[in-house]
This record gives C-alpha cells, sequence and structure tokens, in this order.
C-alpha cells in the first residue's frame, strides 16, 4: 500500500500542511522562496508531519494549533537537508538538481539559514516553553550526530555503540521529537508524549537501519545514488559493522576510501552481501520496530493508534 | 570602565565555553566573539526599560546566532578542504542550535520569534547581495545595515528600547563602511563598492580614477550620515563605548580623506 492511501483520513490536513509549507517559504525577496519551493516541490514522505498529526490525536486534536509543529518540522527537516546537500557535494536529491548544485554552497547555506529562520518563526506560534526546549534539545542533539558522522567517517573500528548513538541523533531523535511534539502540542498527559517519544524513537531507528541496508540491496535508480555511496564516503553503518567481522571481507573494506573505484566497489559489496550482514541487520532493525510496536501497543486504542502501527511497519519494511 | 569591562570578559568567557567542541576546535577556526556587538547589547541592556530577567542569557543568545551566521558565511563554493568545509556548516547549525536551546531554556518565546524574523530578514538580504540584485545605492546600505544589525534590533525592540536598536544599527553599519572603506583604498577589492559600482556604473568593465573618487565620495556621504546620526542619538553611554565610538569616528578616516582629496 502507498503510505499516503495509507492515512487517507488524514489528507485534508495533509494538504492544508503542504500548503501551509509553501506559503510559509515564500520569501519577500524572490529567488529565497523559488530555491526553498524548488526542495518542496521535489516531494518526500512529509512522515514528520503525518507524525506530529497523529500523536496530537492522543490529546485535544485541534489543527490550528498542531499545524504550526507539523510545519516547523518538516521546514528544520528542510534546513538540514540544504546543508547536508553542500556537507555531501551532492548534486541530485529525489531526482532533482539540490539546491547547491542549482545555485551555489553560499546559496544553500542562506537557503538552509532562512528556512531554519521561518521554522522557529512557525513554532514560535505556540506558546509552550516546554515543546521549544524538547525541540531545541533535538536540534542540537542532531547537530552532535552529524559532527559525529564526520569524525567516525572510515573509522572500521568503532563498536556497535557508537553507530547506534549516532543514528540515534542523525534520524531517530527528530522523529521522536516529531510524536512527543505533537502530543505535547495537542495537551495529552506528558506519560503518553513520553510514551509517543520512544515509539518514535525506536521507528526512527528501524528506519535508519533499513536505510543503511538500503544502500547495499537498492538500485541506483532505487536510491538517486550508486550502491554502496555511503561506505564509499566512509560511512560506517551496521552492515558494514556485521561483514567486518568476517576476517576476509574485513580486509576488502578497510581498504575502501574516497578513491575507490565503482569495479572495486562492486566487489566490495559483493563480498559484504555474501556474509550474513543484511539478514542480522534486518533482525535488529526488526528489534526496534517490536519493541516500537509493544510501546504503541499500551497507549489508548484509536484510529492514530492503528495508522502509526502501519506506519511503522511501512517504514521498517520499506524496499527502497 | 572597569566595571563593564569586566562584565564584558565575563559575557565572552561564557560564550566560548558555550562553543568550545574539542573535535571542531581541532579542525575549524575557533569562532570570533564580536566585542563591539556585546558592548552594544550590554549598553542597550542597562538603559531599558523593560530588561528581561535574565539579560546575559539574551544576549548570549544573539551572540551564539550572530556567530551562526557568521560562521556560515565562511562557507566557499569551491576549493578549500573537504572536510574543513563539513564542519564549518555543522559548526553554524550547531551554534544556531545553541542559541535556540538557551532561549528555550529560559521560556522567552517571544524573543526567538523576534530573532527568528531577524535571521530571515539578514538571509533575504544577504541573498539579494550575493545574487547582485540591489538596483539602488540606498537599497544596498539598507541592506548592509540589516544584515550587521538586525539582531541587535529585535533585541531593542524587545527590552522597550527601540533607540538603541537604531544607534546600533548605525554604529554596525558605520564599523562595517569603514571597513570596507579601507579594504578598497588598500587592495582596491571590496564586496561593498564591488556592488556600488555594479550599480553606479553597470557597463563599466573596470573603475577609472574619476569613478573610484565617485564611489569612495558616495561611500563617504555615508560614513558620514551614520555619525551624525550616532552624535544625535544622545543616548545615556558608558566609558568604553564613547571610547570605542571616537576610535570609530578617527582613525583611517584620515587617510581615506587624503587618497580621495589627492585621488
Amino acid at each position: 500500500m502507498k503510505l499516503k492511501a495509507m492515512y487517507s483520513f488524514l489528507n485534508d490536513d495533509l494538504a492544508a500542511v503542504e500548503e501551509e509549507l509553501e506559503r510559509t517559504v515564500r520569501s519577500e525577496y524572490g529567488p529565497l522562496g523559488e530555491a526553498a519551493l524548488h526542495l518542496l516541490q521535489a516531494g518526500g514522505k512529509r512522515i514528520r508531519p503525518v507524525f506530529v498529526l497523529l500523536s496530537a490525536r492522543f490529546g485535544h486534536y485541534d489543527f490550528e494549533r498542531i499545524k504550526h509543529v507539523a510545519v516547523a518540522l518538516e521546514l528544520i527537516h528542510m534546513a538540514s537537508l540544504v546543508h547536508d546537500d553542500v556537507i555531501d557535494d551532492a548534486d541530485v536529491r529525489r531526482g532533482r538538481p539540490t539546491i547547491k548544485a542549482r545555485w551555489s554552497n553560499r546559496f544553500a547555506m542562506y537557503t538552509g539559514d532562512y528556512l531554519f529562520a521561518r521554522s522557529l518563526e512557525r513554532m514560535a506560534e505556540l506558546d509552550s516553553p516546554r515543546a521549544h526546549q524538547v525541540l531545541a534539545k533535538t536540534i542540537v542533539e542532531v547537530c552532535h550526530g552529524e559532527i559525529e558522522q564526520i569524525k567516525d567517517k572510515y573509522r572500521f573500528d568503532q563498536p556497535l555503540r557508537t553507530y547506534l548513538r549516532r543514528i540515534r541523533r542523525k534520524t531517530a531523535l527528530l522523529i521522536a521529537a516529531s510524536c512527543q511534539l505533537g502530543a505535547l502540542a495537542a495537551g495529552a498527559p506528558e506519560a503518553v508524549a513520553n510514551q509517543l517519544y520512544w515509539f518514535g524513537h525506536c521507528v526512527g531507528m528501524s528506519f535508519q537501519i533499513t536505510d543503511d541496508i538500503l544502500d547495499f540491496t537498492g538500485t541506483e535508480e532505487q536510491l538517486g545514488k550508486p550502491a554502496g555511496s555511503d561506505l564509499q564516503q566512509g560511512n560506517v553503518t551496521l552492515p558494514v559493522l556485521y561483514a567486518l567481522c568476517d576476517e576476509q571481507v574485513r580486509a576488502k573494506i578497510t581498504a575502501v576510501n574516497a578513491d575507490t573505484d565503482a569495479e572495486e566497489m562492486a566487489a566490495v559489496l559483493a563480498a559484504i552481501k555474501q556474509t550474513d550482514a543484511i539478514e542480522r541487520s534486518y533482525a535488529l532493525s526488526d528489534r526496534y520496530l517490536e519493541k516500537a510496536l509493544r510501546l504503541l501497543g499500551e497507549l489508548p486504542a484509536n484510529e492514530a493508534r492503528t495508522l502509526l502501527h502501519d506506519l511503522a511497519l511501512y517504514i521498517g519494511k520499506r524496499d527502497y | 570602565m572597569n566595571d563593564i569591562m569586566v562584565k564584558l570578559a565575563s559575557l565572552k568567557e561564557q560564550i566560548e565555553r558555550l562553543l568550545d567542541h574539542p573535535y571542531l576546535r581541532a579542525h575549524v577556526p575557533a569562532p570570533a566573539v564580536d566585542e563591539d556587538r556585546l558592548l552594544l547589547s550590554l549598553s542597550m541592556m542597562t538603559d531599558a526599560p523593560a530588561a528581561p530577567n535574565e539579560p546575559d542569557r539574551c544576549i548570549i543568545a544573539m551572540m551564539l546566532m550572530q556567530i551562526a551566521l557568521d560562521t556560515h558565511d565562511q562557507v566557499t563554493d569551491r576549493g578549500g578542504d573537504l572536510r574543513t568545509r563539513q564542519l564549518v556548516v555543522l559548526a553554524g547549525d550547531l551554534y544556531s542550535g545553541l542559541y535556540y536551546d538557551l532561549l528555550a531554556r529560559s521560556g522567552d518565546v517571544a524573543l526567538i520569534r523576534l530573532f527568528a524574523e531577524a535571521v530571515r530578514e539578514i538571509n533575504e538580504q544577504k541573498v539579494r547581495l550575493y545574487e547582485k540584485k540591489v538596483e539602488r545605492i540606498e537599497t544596498l546600505f539598507a541592506a548592509v545595515g540589516t544584515i550587521e544589525s538586525a539582531l541587535l534590533a529585535k533585541l531593542a525592540e524587545r527590552i522597550g528600547a527601540p533607540q538603541w536598536g537604531r544607534f546600533s544599527g548605525h554604529y554596525l553599519l558605520l564599523r562595517r563602511l569603514l571597513l570596507e572603506q579601507e579594504a578598497f583604498v588598500r587592495t582596491g577589492s571590496s564586496m561593498l563598492f564591488e556592488q556600488m559600482a555594479h550599480i553606479a556604473f553597470p557597463w563599466a568593465k573596470g573603475l577609472t580614477k574619476e569613478q573610484r573618487r565617485h564611489l569612495l565620495r558616495l561611500c563617504e556621504r555615508y560614513i558620514d550620515h551614520c555619525k551624525e546620526a550616532l552624535l544625535a542619538a544622545n543616548l545615556p553611554m558608558n566609558d568604553l563605548l564613547r571610547f570605542r565610538m571616537a576610535e570609530l569616528a578617527g582613525g583611517f578616516q584620515a587617510i581615506v580623506k587624503k587618497s580621495v582629496e589627492e585621488g
């Protein structure tokens, strides 16, 4: 089932969020708005707004209030994508030229900062210091995670714990915060908001592990970049860590660097796939998913809970 | 003067402590803490009718955001070491996160909104300059003014002291104009003068002596305007700010005047 079909009862609100996003990123000075719209129109799953809206159903759902959080979180995510493309020197995202490729690095920096500012302006519509504290802490942690990612590049001796902490900061925290903030903005009990936070955390961990697996199992067409790109850039992900347990494969992996050519990379990928690294990675992703579903099961039963269940499964089991 | 210098040093130390990150410290240039901005914000706080409960926190948050923006200005379009560029991007992101975190902890949502508005305006103007889409000299100087002082102006708005926002605007614009003028006279290269030339002489391939003199005169006029506005502000000033103003108004000006006269 397509993601959007899954949460069709949210469609009106999601369409409204989309309109709000468009309205918010428009700039009095044209080119900035054009760049932001360029990114917005490239699409995306809008997972964070969906988590916000669904989590808000555990409190007093008032779309006029909740929408600010949904918009703010998507804008934070967009801002990070624009800057990530400068970091990764990426020319294509979702099949379209990145802002840094179409304009320039400097322009991308300004666009990212502009989107960050717009996000906080929207978030400030919510006069809840607690919500701001959650989001601010998340943003700082995400930045620490990204810095760690640079620090840990080509560090093939890193423990599993380091990888897990990195993906927690890089991906899981923003999804966790989306769930928690949706609930908080709707005035749900603190215990429910916390439970949703941990649900989001586990889904986010599963999401990132799946993403890291897909870097090895996906096709260039599905991924929008050659398979194995993460490894070639020095990102030591879960399948790599498991494959490193095999002595023969270990030698091949540790020889990878930024200059490794396509043929050599193909051989390394084939060697990794011959180990049990992919299966073990899926197993860990599944464990996070199971935990997420267990946490969800403890929440009050409602339509949102059913959808969060389906969404978690979709995210954890997606094949591209 | 001693008290204010001690206070400035204390604020600077607190900011540096917040900015300190072992890995970044080892790989990217340490961010500079602008003492003029600190001094201006401290001065406006002491003269504010509605100073917030935690004035230091507001000042530090503003400085962190300014440093974040300045850090991102160092990202180049090409060349340079890739890892350094990556870390400069992330350092700026981290500093802006720290600004938000600080204000969120104090629960000052109004200031979060005001600073966010400033960041939006600053980036709109930066893009405008970057794309060389400014058509009038007045607009160019206004854009530079916004970039330099929008955050301080919002801080002044928050504490009910808009006169200090205007004062800071003139002060920082004056400082920037003097720096650009100095760069232009000494090296022939300045972002501001390049933009002025683009507006005043759009078809010129290179500048003649007369055209250079014209641009310097234009800049001089704005410098005089800023100085007049600063003097007319008549705000209660501490000794250090008075000293800095006198320093700003003198110094390099004499060399420039001579150079304009001699052509």
